[in-house]
């Protein structure tokens, strides 16, 4: 139990897009570019960002689904990416995922149980199964009767669990979590996410929160890195991002959360971002936020910000990052 | 007639499906002032859209307007034929969808888009809407609007398509604007962009404004009166502040506790409505709330309650408990806390 049980260096994903048949030029599309973080048992961090950022694809690398143009993960003090054979098998069972569409990700033609069993059967431990599925949906707040069913007789916050049954069947230590309570309605997003925080309690699991919903972010993470354009522009804890982001795009992010308070409403002071996302095939030369921020000076043009702390407490990637805004 | 822009008195909407009728809205009534905004909220199945739809005269087979009226603007809707509905549509009524991609045309220029809803209504020149449709742009924010009409609706960004909707909408300078999850399918950023967009473009026209959505943040800062809908009936209706501030029905304080919100205290569970809402198929006899309710007593399982003035009279509420729940949910507070 020593080190933090995933470690993320220079993590590096470009993808190489042809040139279509009505013409465009092709190119790389730069997802994810030199991405570091480390994540600790029993720990959530929360990835955020908007679409295009890089933060499911961040994931999908973790997980070993996608392999790296470059950099390195280590889970549990190994290298994830030279693993073979039994060990990576043996890596498999111990990350999971959990999708952010509970329609799309379960199988329609396999009852719960087989849903539910189909990790230990690929694991060769099928022997468990009988004993492990109803504990499975014991766990997540279903009936052991549900298990003969199918996934269309189940509503939307119900395949959830089921889905996050699913990801626990091996007792794995990491669960990637992608937008998992996104696609549910407000009330049963909340039930989903208390759900989430009693099972982590309970298990130890450490959590990689993928999500666009600051609100919901805030809530279940410890620590919550914030990406832009492939890169993560500031990372720390979570109160401290909240309350006292220090980049400029976290700030404007933050501002541009409604609340649900229509007192707060009325007088906050909203930073409205001009423009779009540039395209992550040609992205910005410096700092690649420079093209929407009112920060911006020649410096960010020609000189990348390097993720440092810069007083904040935290790193910022930012030439002039606030030091304490929200004081 | 009232003086209201929009009356919608007990409007009933049925579907037929394979497994029986389903009354997707159940005798809904509420009006809309000249330069108002009117939020529904409510989540998915509530009846929200549909009421919207049947506004703009677009319910289609199988379902059908089964009762009630719809006045607009001092006119029954309910009886005018299509070819007026037709005049309407883009013109006093104008509506925008929660998709821009699938609500443009692929195959025509944007601005040939918004010049067409022109040309429709209230322009004859072809060279002048196309004019204007320019203008329509830059309102919304499109930089290099001139240039950028000529594009197609690929060639724009999700946040630029919905502002090329709404430049659609308010082309024809509407009455009533009815914006359905106008931003949901958008990021947090482009969203704010999009709603300061939509109250420019409020300001600008003086309509008034049905804005259809499930996020309570957008309503916060967009409504001036809100109608919570569950299950096809409203539950409450009242003022912004009432709803927030002062919610007398346990849906409405139910949605509000389950928000995790950015000043909240963290990991602290959240207060969920327990259990998930009912098939409308297969509604509940009583108040539809009343097998997931925290205050439900045993006559809520068999007879509905009215929707009843709750204090001043443009608060009301649908619940038996509503005049003790304050009291109510400050003991359920402590308890939890």
């Amino acid at each position: 139990m020593s080190g933090p049980l995933l470690e993320v260096d220079g993590l590096v994903k470009h993808f190489d897009v042809k040139a279509g048949y009505f013409g465009g030029d092709g190119g790389v599309v730069h997802a994810v570019d030199d991405v570091s973080f480390a994540l600790d048992r029993n720990e959530t961090l929360g990835l955020v960002g908007e679409s295009g950022c890089g933060k499911s694809t961040t994931g999908r690398l973790v997980l070993r689904l996608l392999e790296p143009t470059s950099g390195t993960i280590c889970f549990d003090g190994t290298e994830i990416h030279s693993l073979r054979g039994r060990a990576l098998r043996d890596l498999r069972r111990r990350m999971q995922i959990v999708f952010q569409d509970p329609y799309a990700s379960l199988n329609p033609r396999m009852r719960v149980q087989e849903i539910l069993a189909e990790p230990m059967v690929i694991q060769g431990r099928r022997r468990e199964v009988k004993a492990r599925v109803p504990q499975l949906l014991d766990m997540v707040g279903l009936h052991s009767e549900h298990a003969t069913r199918y996934p269309h007789e189940f509503s939307g916050g119900q395949r959830q669990r089921i889905g996050i049954a699913r990801s626990l069947a091996l007792d794995p230590d990491l669960v990637v979590l992608d937008e998992p309570v996104s696609a549910l309605d407000v009330s049963i997003q909340a039930q989903v996410l208390n759900l989430l925080a009693e099972l982590q309690e309970r298990l130890g699991l450490a959590f990689l929160f993928i999500a666009h919903d600051l609100s919901v972010v805030r809530h279940i993470s410890d620590r919550i890195a914030v990406m832009y354009l492939g890169k993560i522009v500031e990372i720390g804890a979570a109160a401290a991002i909240y309350s006292g982001a220090g980049h400029p795009y976290t700030q404007a992010l933050l501002s541009a959360v409604p609340e649900p308070d229509p007192r707060r409403e009325r007088a906050r002071r909203r930073i409205v971002l001009e423009g779009d996302l540039p395209s992550p095939i040609d992205p910005p030369t410096g700092c690649r936020f420079r093209t929407r921020c009112w920060k911006a000076q020649e410096l960010c043009e020609t000189e990348e910000p390097a993720l440092v702390d810069r007083g904040q407490g935290h790193p910022v990637a930012c030439h002039f990052a606030d030091v304490s805004v929200n004081a | 007639m009232t003086d209201a822009l929009l009356d919608v008195r007990d409007l009933q909407v049925e579907f037929d499906t394979e497994d029986g009728v389903v009354t997707a809205v159940n005798g809904v009534s509420f009006s809309v002032e000249p330069g108002e905004t009117l939020a529904i909220v409510g989540e998915s199945g509530s009846g929200k859209s549909v009421s919207a739809l049947s506004i703009m005269g677009l319910i289609e087979k199988p379902g059908r307007i089964a009762r009630g009226h719809v006045d607009f603007d001092n006119r029954d809707l309910r009886s005018i034929p299509e070819r007026e509905y037709r005049k309407l549509r883009g013109g006093d009524l104008a509506m925008i969808f929660q998709d821009p991609l699938s609500s443009l045309n692929p195959a025509f220029r944007v601005g040939d888009q918004i010049a067409e809803a022109l040309l429709t209504h209230t322009y004859e020149s072809k060279k002048a809407a196309r004019r204007q449709a320019a203008v329509l742009l830059d309102v919304v924010g499109i930089p290099q609007a001139g240039d950028r009409a000529r594009d197609y609706p690929h060639q724009f960004s999700g946040g630029m398509r919905q502002r090329a909707m709404i430049a659609m909408a308010i082309a024809n300078k509407p009455k009533l604007l009815i914006a359905d999850e106008p931003t949901t399918a958008l990021d947090v950023t482009i969203q704010a962009q999009v709603l300061e967009v939509l109250r420019k473009a409020q300001r600008e026209t003086d309509a008034a404004m049905l804005l259809i959505t499930h996020d309570l943040g957008v309503v916060a800062g967009m409504a001036d009166r809100v109608v919570v809908m569950y299950a096809g009936r409203i539950v409450e209706e009242g003022t912004l502040d009432e709803l927030f501030y002062a919610a007398r029905h346990p849906y409405t304080i139910g949605l509000l506790n389950s928000l995790p919100r950015l000043d909240s205290d963290r990991r602290k569970p959240l207060r969920t409505i327990p259990g998930t809402p009912p098939s409308v198929l297969n509604l509940p006899p009583g108040c539809a709330l009343a097998p997931r309710c925290l205050y439900v007593q045993d006559h809520c399982l068999e007879d509905r309650p009215e929707l009843t003035a709750v204090g001043p009279e443009t608060h009301r509420s649908a619940c038996f408990r509503s005049a003790e729940l304050p009291a109510l949910v400050g003991v359920v507070t402590d308890a939890s806390s």
